[in-house]
């Protein structure tokens, strides 16, 4: 995964601890920043399990994208997502 | 009141023995906790964002190392980060003429506590982090601060381990100012995003 690439947001609903907000879901963004590597969160909340590392990285969404025509064209939000959080668009 | 006392009473006897149980484990130790809390309260506010802040304004050098890697131009000027987790790392996003840049945790109330201090309330209240992210351009309105439309508004939502601090542009008339009149003029809520350092009007009139 690399800076400029277009990636979409899993559609899931894990039963557990998730850091994806619902809210990207489903949308597709574009990958601006690489952030580092952090204990992967849906692991790392279970009591007593070992979390495994996990790359993480900012990923832009058009305004637009995430709440239609009435959001503010040319404005961004920006997301850190832990990579197995995304797919292909 | 009394029963806002009562409350506290017990909470206080709950975290009198939660100390108890910890230093008799070996987990702290009651001067190590005093440490904590007097560095919290007297070394970790919004002072430490804005001195690297107005570091920036007068050091391109700085500046550049600062957008770069945030945290170790943080411990440059010896705010040191760390707290709970070795993985948190500090971001830093520029405001320019076109761009206007935010920040909010809308999982929880992930918040740049090591450089800003404690958040403000409203930054961990539900109304904050559901509408900033949909409409970032309401909220800073009624915190005062109107984005022009041809500048881009930029939210960063800290949902994993970044924390972002954003860097405002030095106001008209600060350049006459000194280093510290400069820190100052930037608040914390111009460290969050929902405010714009000023320079107050006896200072324009000198200038």
């Amino acid at each position: 995964m690399n800076v400029g690439d277009r990636v979409r947001v899993r559609t899931m609903n894990p039963p557990g601890h998730n850091r994806a907000p619902r809210y990207v879901r489903g949308h597709v963004g574009e990958v601006v920043r690489f952030v580092g590597d952090g204990r992967f969160p849906d692991e790392s909340a279970v009591v007593g399990s070992a979390a495994h590392r996990e790359d993480i990285v900012t990923v832009a969404f058009p305004s637009a994208e995430l709440w239609g025509p009435d959001a503010h064209s040319g404005d961004r939000v920006h997301v850190d997502l832990f990579v197995s959080y995304l797919e292909q668009p | 009141m009394s029963a806002d006392h009562h409350r506290n009473a017990e909470l206080q006897a709950r975290v009198n023995r939660l100390l108890d149980v910890a230093e008799a484990r070996g987990v702290i130790t009651r001067a190590g906790v005093d440490q904590r809390i007097e560095a919290f309260s007297d070394r970790v506010t919004a002072r430490n964002g804005a001195e690297m802040i107005v570091r920036a304004w007068n050091s391109p050098e700085y500046r550049e190392r600062l957008l770069a890697d945030a945290g170790a131009a943080a411990a440059e000027l010896g705010h040191v980060g760390g707290g709970f987790s070795s993985d948190i790392r500090l971001h830093a996003v520029a405001n320019s003429a076109e761009v206007h840049n935010v920040i909010v945790c809308t999982l929880c109330s992930c918040y740049p506590v090591a450089w800003l201090g404690p958040p403000p309330a409203w930054y961990k209240s539900e109304a904050y982090r559901s509408r900033v992210v949909r409409d970032p351009r309401g909220v800073l309105a009624e915190f005062g601060l109107v984005v022009p439309d041809s500048t881009e508004v930029r939210v960063w939502d800290a949902s994993a381990e970044a924390r972002y601090i954003v860097v405002p542009e030095r106001p008209e008339g600060a350049e006459a100012l000194s280093e510290a009149e400069q820190v100052a003029l930037v608040t914390r809520d111009c460290l969050i995003g929902t405010a714009l350092p000023t320079v107050p009007a006896r200072v324009r009139e000198v200038t």
